[in-house]
């Protein structure tokens, strides 16, 4: 056998490069026209199917119009539209075709038990085989178009932290004090809930932490917007003092039915539960289960419970609305015992612009710093949500060198098994076709002789 | 005749290209037999995670009907997004929903049944399967993406609807400015700044984490926004009203207050009267009641004969909510009719007190035609606020609907898409048997052959 292998070694040789080489284009077209990445998720909530904030992740988004639209830009692909290539990408979950049923049977067997793919494969086949390949470049710029769109749909923005200023607005110089301070709280949350989260981070650009900004922010508000108000309080200022305290006096009148309303409720309500008899609990029972599933009576007090947190909720917002009232009245109080001249109102003023922008100086200051921090936050933190496995645009990567090893052995051995069968049938076979013939050869001769 | 195993290799060899024609052939048709009838399925289990699935209801306390993933506004706005050019019908005909019940609540259920006695489980745990012929879209991803955006649409649907998640419409002020008196226009505003307060007050009080994504703000932040609307442009537009006595028409505007004056104070008459039915019924319950057995129990299990436990002060179980009892709901009325009367006489009051003010011209340090011009200004200043919040506002609910309703409605699984036929499979079941047609079809040539030579 080795000898007749040995005798056909230029065919098994000729075949094994000649399968190796067609194998390996048929591979090489098959990868040119179309290409594969991968997508990876990596976040809390993917092993239940959500985004990063909570909402449900839908993988078809990579295929939605405005994505396929920043791709087509970033791949400078302008010949092209978004329905040109939107039918010509394919996604699927990376997961095993068990797992459905994996889930259907452990759900029945009683088992709280999920199975959500977080990596998918996304192909692109290039339409026209003859133009530039484009296909690892639109890959390319669609794994970008998607991130970004990913990062800025689920993942919240930082805009709070932007600095504002309402120096020049047309609130009154008090009301502007309480813009300021609305607008530090808003800045301090979002920063506290960084802080919860990741208190040891410090920023390598500035080295802060959120401690650290969040500190500042709260002097800022404590001392400087607090010193502002005081100010204007106590000097009476006021841009149209008439009006203000017109406005004040109307927010009184308003404040006042209110508290009548909540305040009345409250005591209605209060005398209710006077009114309730106690004695009646004694035939109100109401069958519950407890935690063990037990069935027991329930000798409830419920009328009494609804009645008492209703009074207690009305007597809370009349309490609120008093110490409103009360501040407005201060306010009026202060504002018409002041009466500053033309000249007064004048510096006055102008010591209120100061201080407002000392105050928008500082915000804008420790704004940019809780913007660097936070920037730099987010990108450790978001860095490994989403990430791409993007194919090989080099020549040779086209080419697998474990395929054409595979390729090869492959050849070798169906050119070994040529060379083996049509040995043995030409040693089996022919014989006997030889045989026949000569018999057929010899009963002609014979014939032809008779004849 | 005796065909050897080696004759029929011979056979073969000598008949191979008419074996390979026929084995083409015969794939050709197969793969294009299977494309035709070929169907892709997307497929996703789906789990209802409110305690009240397991009552039936869902958490506002309505019947939970899954049926409603295929209702045809949902599939509609599904197909809308993907651009789809489906027909409703018969994307909604092609989907079936399966509840999933765990095997130890089947054997509970025919237990119950064998005994006689009735049991009730509703399904929290559902298959949907979306079936669509590959003549329709040839690729299988699109079957799933339709899949995936009904049960999307579905999921906000029921955040909408179910947990009371609605979206505010946004107030519209361009043409009633023109239109209506300014008191009435700052009132719609003063009102419709109330309801979105109210809104955005409870959604922080229960989420305070929440931050939408797409506006960067949290609920706090928004309320911040619109209480900055109320509490500091709303009463300058007011105050400048009333000091200026600023109106398009006085007399319409004083009977118009005298009118609704009237009927807070028939309203008020009217909850009295109903508070003090209430109240007189709660005397008579109690009456009514002393010579029932039982009754009037001072000491837990006196004179109370039944073996099952009464136990004070818990919290309504598992299974039950916090029940009234009748006597309750009698005290509920009382109360609330009574306050409901309260609140009436003061609205009264506040009609009355815009109608002393109409009544009178203002004082004669108020330039009252200039300060119509700057209430005509500051309404539409606020206006122009209003309008410019709603888009935060709209997309901060939505982000929020949307966050909801994933919380709500849990995926066991990705949606999964397969084909129906499993082509490969077919394909090499059709290359065998191309293959044995060939070689008989060779084999018979032969033999036929032999036997004529023979003949």
């Amino acid at each position: 056998m080795i000898k007749q292998l040995l005798n056909r070694k230029r065919f098994i040789i000729a075949f094994t490069v000649l399968f190796v080489c067609v194998s390996a284009g048929v591979n090489f077209l098959a990868k040119y026209n179309r290409q594969t990445m991968i997508l990876t998720l990596s976040y809390e909530g993917t092993n239940r199917g959500l985004n990063p904030d909570g909402t449900r992740f839908v993988i078809s988004e990579i295929k939605s119009e405005s994505i396929l639209d920043d791709a087509l830009k970033h791949a400078n692909l302008n010949n092209y539209t978004v329905s040109d290539i939107k039918d010509r990408i394919d996604i699927y979950p990376i997961i095993s075709s068990a797992s459905l049923q994996n889930v259907r049977i452990k759900v029945a067997e009683g088992a709280d038990y999920a199975h959500i793919p977080n990596e998918f494969r996304i192909s692109y086949s290039q339409k026209n085989k003859f133009e530039k390949n484009h296909t690892v470049n639109l890959l390319e710029a669609l794994a970008k178009a998607y991130k970004d769109n990913f990062i800025n749909k689920y993942v919240a923005s930082n805009d709070c932290l932007l600095p504002e200023s309402y120096n020049n607005s047309d609130y009154e110089f008090v009301e502007i004090a309480d813009l300021y301070a609305g607008k530090i709280n808003s800045m301090i949350a979002y920063l506290q809930k960084n802080n919860s989260e990741a208190g040891a981070f410090r920023a390598q650009s500035n080295s802060r932490t959120f401690g650290d900004v969040i500190m500042p922010l709260q002097n800022l508000r404590n001392v400087d917007v607090e010193k502002y108000k005081s100010f204007i309080i106590k000097s009476g200022l006021a841009k149209d003092k008439d009006a203000y305290t017109n406005k004040l006096r109307y927010t009184v009148d308003i404040q006042s039915y209110d508290y009548e309303k909540a305040y009345n409720s409250a005591k209605f309500t209060e005398n209710a539960i006077t009114k309730y008899d106690p004695n009646i609990t004694g035939i109100m029972f109401i069958p519950s289960l407890d935690n063990i599933d037990g069935f027991y009576m329930n000798r409830t007090k419920t009328g009494i419970d609804y009645l008492a947190t209703d009074a207690y909720k009305r007597g809370t917002t009349a309490g609120s609305i008093k110490a409103s009232l009360d501040y407005k009245k201060y306010l009026i109080g202060e504002f018409e015992s002041k009466d500053n001249s033309v000249e007064e109102h004048q510096r006055l003023s102008e010591i209120a612009h100061e201080m407002l922008s000392t105050i928008d100086s500082k915000m804008y200051e420790i704004s940019g710093l809780a913007i660097e921090t936070d920037e730099e936050y987010l990108q450790t933190k978001t860095g490994n949500y989403i990430q791409f496995q993007l194919p090989s645009n080099r020549f040779i990567g086209y080419f697998s060198i474990r395929k054409i090893i595979s390729s090869g052995m492959t050849g070798l051995i169906l050119s070994f098994l040529y060379v083996i069968a049509i040995a043995y049938i030409r040693s089996e076979v022919q014989p006997s076709t030889r045989r026949r013939r000569a018999i057929s050869k010899s009963k002609t001769s014979m014939e032809v002789a008779g004849k | 005749m005796k065909i050897t195993f080696f004759d029929v290799l011979g056979y073969l060899l000598k008949w191979k290209y008419l074996i390979i024609a026929i084995t083409v052939v015969v794939l050709v048709f197969s793969y294009l037999y299977i494309e035709h009838r070929q169907h892709y399925s997307a497929e996703v289990i789906i789990k209802y995670t409110d305690s009240t699935a397991a009552e039936g209801k869902t958490p506002n306390g309505a019947k939970l009907d899954v049926y409603e993933i295929i209702s045809p506004d949902i599939v509609l706005k599904a197909l809308d997004k993907m651009k789809a050019k489906l027909p409703v019908e018969s994307v909604r005909s092609s989907i079936s929903i399966t509840p999933i019940i765990p095997l130890s609540e089947i054997e509970l259920q025919k237990a119950k049944t064998k005994l006689g006695e009735e049991y009730a489980y509703h399904p929290i745990i559902y298959s949907v399967r979306y079936t669509l012929s590959k003549s329709v879209n040839k690729y299988g991803d699109y079957c799933r993406d339709i899949l995936d955006n009904i049960i999307d649409e579905y999921m906000i649907y029921f955040s909408e609807t179910y947990l009371n998640q609605t979206r505010i419409s946004e107030l519209e002020t361009g043409t009633d400015i023109a239109k209506n008196d300014y008191i009435e226009i700052a009132e719609i505003m003063d009102d419709n700044l109330k309801d979105i307060i109210a809104f955005l007050d409870s959604r922080q009080s229960n989420t305070p984490n929440f931050r939408s994504p797409t506006t960067g703000l949290s609920f706090s932040d928004v309320l911040f926004r619109y209480n900055t609307i109320r509490t500091m442009d709303m009463p300058t537009v007011f105050s400048d009203i009333l000091n200026g006595r600023a109106t398009l028409n006085k007399e319409v505007l004083i009977k118009k207050y005298t009118g609704r004056k009237d009927n807070n104070i028939l309203s008020a008459n009217k909850n009295h009267e109903q508070s003090n039915l209430s109240f007189g019924l709660m005397e008579q319950y109690v009456e009514g009641n002393k010579n029932v057995p039982n009754s009037y129990n001072t000491s837990r299990n006196s004179g109370n004969d039944d073996k099952i436990a009464t136990i004070d002060d818990v919290v309504a179980g598992r299974y039950y909510n916090r029940e009234k009892a009748t006597y309750d709901i009698l005290v509920e009325h009382y109360t609330n009719d009574g306050v409901a009367a309260i609140m009436d006489n003061i609205d009264a009051n506040y009609c009355n007190n815009i109608i002393n003010i109409f009544s009178t011209e203002p004082s004669e340090d108020v330039n009252a035609e200039k300060l119509g011009r700057k209430v005509e200004s500051n309404l539409e200043k606020v206006s122009l606020k209003l309008n410019e919040q709603y888009p935060i506002l709209d997309s901060t609910i939505n982000d929020f609907n949307r966050y909801m309703a994933a919380q709500n409605i849990a995926c066991l699984t990705g949606v999964n898409v397969f084909a129906t036929i499993p082509t490969k499979l077919y394909m090499l079941i059709s290359l065998i048997i191309a293959f044995a047609l060939g070689a008989i079809l060779a084999i018979a040539i032969e033999i036929l052959a032999g036997l004529k030579k023979r003949l």
